[in-house]
């Protein structure tokens, strides 16, 4: 059976297939039937009319053996017509009786019958003769009982072996045709069993066939609407985390949105800061070159500045050299104004008065030495202040220079920051307006995953959908296979 | 007013004062010249020096005497010059600039590196040194201030110089 036709195909072929063997069936049951009656009418029509036409025999023999016993008693002759008669109606059934009998024993016998019945008519009219002839009733008697009686007994035995014959074929023949009739009603009984069979075959196979078919078809179906529940699920949860992320997106971008504008505006004063800056660039480059100058002028004073104070180190010099010679003197006077005390102590009242002097010159000399060592500490101080000031003037002079050449570093690097202030300029500019087209971008970014977060959803709800339809499947095709398969087997 | 100006004044009434007082007899104290030699200070008597003076030229003269500079020249004449620290045993001195003159016919130098000043003490503040010492020259000790200084007799260097150069020393 193939396995492209459909179940109604298949149904179809099966019940036609089931009607043509019933058809089948019928028309052997029937023709069997028919042959059987037919025989059996044929067979019985025929014996019967074989057994009728013996029986007529037997009664026109038995007849005509009464006309002739009514002759022999009475010896009229309406008698020996009523025998003829007889004999005539014997005849005639023998006529009939050969055309009925079928078999060759049978033709034998009547023939047999019929030879016999002609030598009895030959000596029942001898004998009619004779007693016509009015001979002696003893010889007739004596014929009658020696050559009538016994062919008229034998062919009494052979019509009656005939008839026996006959319905020993008759029923040999009825027996035959229930014979036929129960062979054919036996192979009805098969066919008809075969067609049962054949019937539950193929119901068995169509089932099964179907069955399986359907079995397969609806587990297919199940597992089909199982992985269709399975891809509707992951559909509808990768629905749901596409929906959670579009809305985690729209939110950054809603975010990165706000960002962008925000770092437009934030370009946009970084531009006007900027454009300020180059103002304030410009005017501090002015403010550079006068600071510059400012600074050559203080590296001038602070040069003339360490020329005095070098000229201060040499006058401090030479005032530590007068001071040196003051010092000398003050020694000197001290010395002497000692030996004069020393000298004054061992002489008169002038040499006492002399002494008050030189004691008073000695003291001045003290203290001219005092104020001499105390002007050389100061001296010393202001040598060493002017030592430390022209150092810390050279100092300021190497740092004026430092500061100079920091200076002009600064000022290349302050026209290097107005050409960088310049081009930061423009790039603000530029990154305002390339996040102006960016915020313009991320609104239609914007506007798409909006629309991509509706057409999520409605993905999401027909996943969803599709869920429960492929349960519903699932469930209609459990519900099937119940029904094509056992619950045990399925 | 600075302190300098205070000090001015000072200075100034007390040179005046000078002039105005009627001079009178000094009191009992005793004048000595402070100076220090070889980092050590010390003082002598003022009677016992006939002068201070520069310690100028010395020419140096072969004698056994280590603490014999030389022979110096004092108004034409000449004068054995001694370094005082080596008398006095300090060793020798660094730069004797300055001379003391000892008094007498034969007078004799001795050197020393300092001359720290002239110091009028009270009598009072001399006492006898209770371990004389610097070659027992140092008798005495004088409160100058807050420090003590040895004073060094200098007849007694000078009696110990002649002793050693084996020369007579008269009494006076």
């Amino acid at each position: 059976m193939r396995r492209t036709w459909t179940f109604g195909r298949k149904l179809a072929a099966g019940f036609a297939a089931v009607v043509a063997l019933t058809i089948v069936i019928a028309g052997i049951g029937v023709y069997g039937m028919r042959q059987v009656v037919a025989e059996e009418e044929q067979l019985l029509s025929r014996q019967f009319k074989a057994l009728h036409e013996s029986e007529e025999l037997h009664v026109a023999f038995e007849r005509k053996i009464a006309e002739a016993r009514g002759f022999f008693f009475t010896r009229e002759d309406r008698f020996l017509g009523l025998m003829r008669e007889a004999r005539a109606q014997f005849l005639d059934a023998a006529g009939r009786a050969r055309t009925g009998v079928a078999s060759e024993e049978g033709k034998r016998r009547l023939a047999e019958i019929e030879k016999t019945e002609a030598e009895h008519q030959q000596d029942l009219d001898r004998a009619a003769a004779l007693l016509k002839n009015k001979e002696n009733p003893d010889v007739v008697a004596r014929m009658i009982r020696d050559d009538l009686a016994p062919r008229r007994d034998q062919i009494s035995k052979r019509i009656s072996g005939l008839v026996g014959f006959e319905e020993q074929i008759f029923e040999t023949a009825r027996a035959r045709a229930a014979s036929h009739a129960e062979s054919a009603q036996t192979l009805v009984l098969v066919a008809t069993a075969g067609a049962l069979v054949l019937a539950l075959l193929l119901a068995i196979v169509l089932g099964r066939g179907i069955s399986r078919q359907i079995g397969g078809a609806v587990q297919h179906v199940q597992g089909s609407s199982t992985e269709l529940r399975t891809a509707a699920t992951q559909q509808a949860n990768g629905a749901k985390e596409q929906s959670g992320a579009m809305t985690e997106v729209a939110t950054t971008i809603s975010e990165l949105l706000a960002t962008s504008r925000q770092i437009a505006e934030s370009a946009r004063r970084v531009a006007a800061i900027a454009e300020k800056t180059a103002a304030s660039g410009r005017s501090g480059d002015d403010s550079m070159q006068s600071a510059l100058e400012s600074v050559n002028g203080i590296k001038r004073q602070v040069d003339v500045v360490v020329a005095h104070m070098l000229d201060l180190g040499k006058r401090s010099q030479q005032i530590g050299g007068v001071l040196e010679i003051i010092n000398e003197l003050a020694e000197q006077t001290n010395i002497l104004a000692i030996n004069a005390t020393i000298e004054a102590a061992g002489a008169t009242e002038a040499g006492r008065r002399f002494a008050v002097v030189a004691d008073e010159i000695r003291k001045l000399a003290d203290r001219v030495s005092g104020s001499t060592k105390e002007i050389r500490g100061l001296i010393e101080e202001i040598r060493a202040a002017v030592h430390t000031t022209v150092m810390a003037t050279e100092g300021s002079s190497k740092a004026v220079d430092a500061g100079m050449r920091e200076f002009e570093q600064v000022a290349a690097a302050f026209k290097e920051i107005m050409g960088l202030v310049g081009t930061t300029t423009d790039a603000a500019r530029e990154i305002e307006l390339s996040t102006k087209q960016q915020a313009s971008a991320v609104e239609q970014v914007n506007s798409a995953i909006s629309d991509v977060a509706q057409t999520t959803r409605e993905t999401e709800a027909s996943s969803t959908q599709m869920l429960q339809t492929a349960s519903q499947l699932s469930g209609l095709a459990t519900d099937l296979l119940r029904l094509v398969q056992p619950p045990a087997s399925a | 007013m600075s302190a300098d100006e205070g000090r001015l004044g000072e200075m100034r009434r007390a040179f005046d004062s000078a002039f105005a007082a009627e001079p009178v007899a000094p009191p009992e104290r005793v004048d000595l010249i402070a100076l220090r030699t070889a980092g050590r200070p010390y003082a002598v008597r003022a009677s016992d020096v006939a002068s201070v003076v520069a310690t100028g030229t010395v020419v140096p003269f072969p004698c056994d005497e280590p603490a014999l500079l030389g022979l110096g020249a004092v108004r034409g004449a000449p004068v054995p010059v001694y370094d005082l620290a080596a008398l006095l045993g300090d060793g020798a001195a660094k730069a004797p600039r300055w001379t003391i003159l000892s008094h007498g016919p034969e007078r004799l130098g001795l050197a020393f590196d300092e001359l720290e000043g002239y110091l009028r003490v009270p009598a009072a503040d001399l006492a006898a040194a209770p371990d004389p010492a610097a070659g027992q020259a140092a008798t005495e000790i004088v409160r100058a201030g807050s420090s003590l200084r040895p004073v060094v007799s200098v007849a007694s260097l000078v009696r110990r110089v002649k002793q050693r150069c084996g020369i007579p020393t008269k009494e006076r």
